[in-house]
């Protein structure tokens, strides 16, 4: 698991729906605020979350922050695509070559 | 208006290969007849330790499915293309349903005496509906991460001039 703290950063269903309100399009605070059920402490709280684990990222403008979705934890995600195919394949892999010692040894 | 800029490569199909010491007929064979003696179910499915085992229904149309210990189906996928001993295409969607979907290739090619087997998994650039914010239950981080991965992935190729 190389990216650990996205996915558990995604495992929250609010934090989830902020960042398909960032999908749509970047946000401020107060714009996700009334986007999704929770206050805006609440929003900046998950924001703050979303950031560490960099599924988001903030730009200022003026006095406000603006947030969008970071490319980097596209990256991550798609290593840990990667790293679950690798995972099959291991196991496949190792489970071919007992099968083909057992029929070598029954020749 | 704040640009969001993802490059091409990471929407492009992810392809990994193993080489074994099998004939293309055994390596298809223990691939998709016997799935279920090596799948590391407790890591990746969606039962997690409940998971006993998973398993094809061998045609086109057929499911790529979990069984839980309580008896439980869990669908992973449907398969596209069914040509044993060469290849099989099947939509991958593990804890979701098929609107989440994005589509695994397997081919099995003789190489060296033994057999290449290719993976490519790919559809990251499809159009897919916006997941409903209710859709917030029983859904392990994995599975969750593939249909995120590909919502990510429509974000990336929505931004791409």
């Amino acid at each position: 698991m190389t990216n650990i703290s996205a996915l558990e950063a995604l495992a929250d269903p609010t934090r989830r729906l902020i960042f398909e309100q960032l999908r749509e399009k970047p946000r401020s605070v107060n714009e996700l605020a009334h986007a999704v059920p929770v206050s805006q402490p609440a929003v900046s709280q998950h924001l703050r979350v979303l950031k560490s684990a960099r599924l988001v990222r903030a730009v200022r403008r003026g006095q406000q922050r603006i947030y969008s979705i970071d490319p980097q934890g596209l990256v991550e995600l798609r290593a840990y695509v990667e790293s679950f195919w690798e995972g099959v394949l291991e196991n496949f892999q190792s489970a071919a070559s007992q099968l083909s010692n057992q029929e070598s040894s029954d020749d | 208006m704040i640009k969001q800029t993802v490059s091409d490569p990471s929407v492009a199909p992810i392809v990994k290969s193993v080489q074994v010491d099998l004939p293309v007929e055994a390596a298809f064979h223990l691939f998709t007849a016997r799935v279920a003696e090596w799948w590391p179910l407790r890591t990746h499915s969606v039962g997690g330790d409940s998971a006993v085992a998973c398993a094809f229904e061998p045609r086109v149309g057929g499911r790529f499915y979990e069984v839980q210990k309580d008896g439980t189906q869990c669908e992973w996928g449907v398969l596209q293309a069914w040509d044993p001993p060469r290849r099989l295409i099947f939509w991958f969607y593990p804890g979701h349903t098929p609107e989440y979907r994005t589509e695994v290739e397997v081919n099995f090619a003789p190489e060296s005496g033994g057999t290449r087997v290719t993976l490519t998994h790919r559809g990251w650039d499809q159009t897919l509906p916006v997941m409903a914010s209710r859709r917030t239950g029983y859904v392990r981080g994995w599975t969750f991460v593939l249909g995120k991965f590909v919502e990510r992935s429509k974000v990336a190729q929505g931004d791409t001039p």
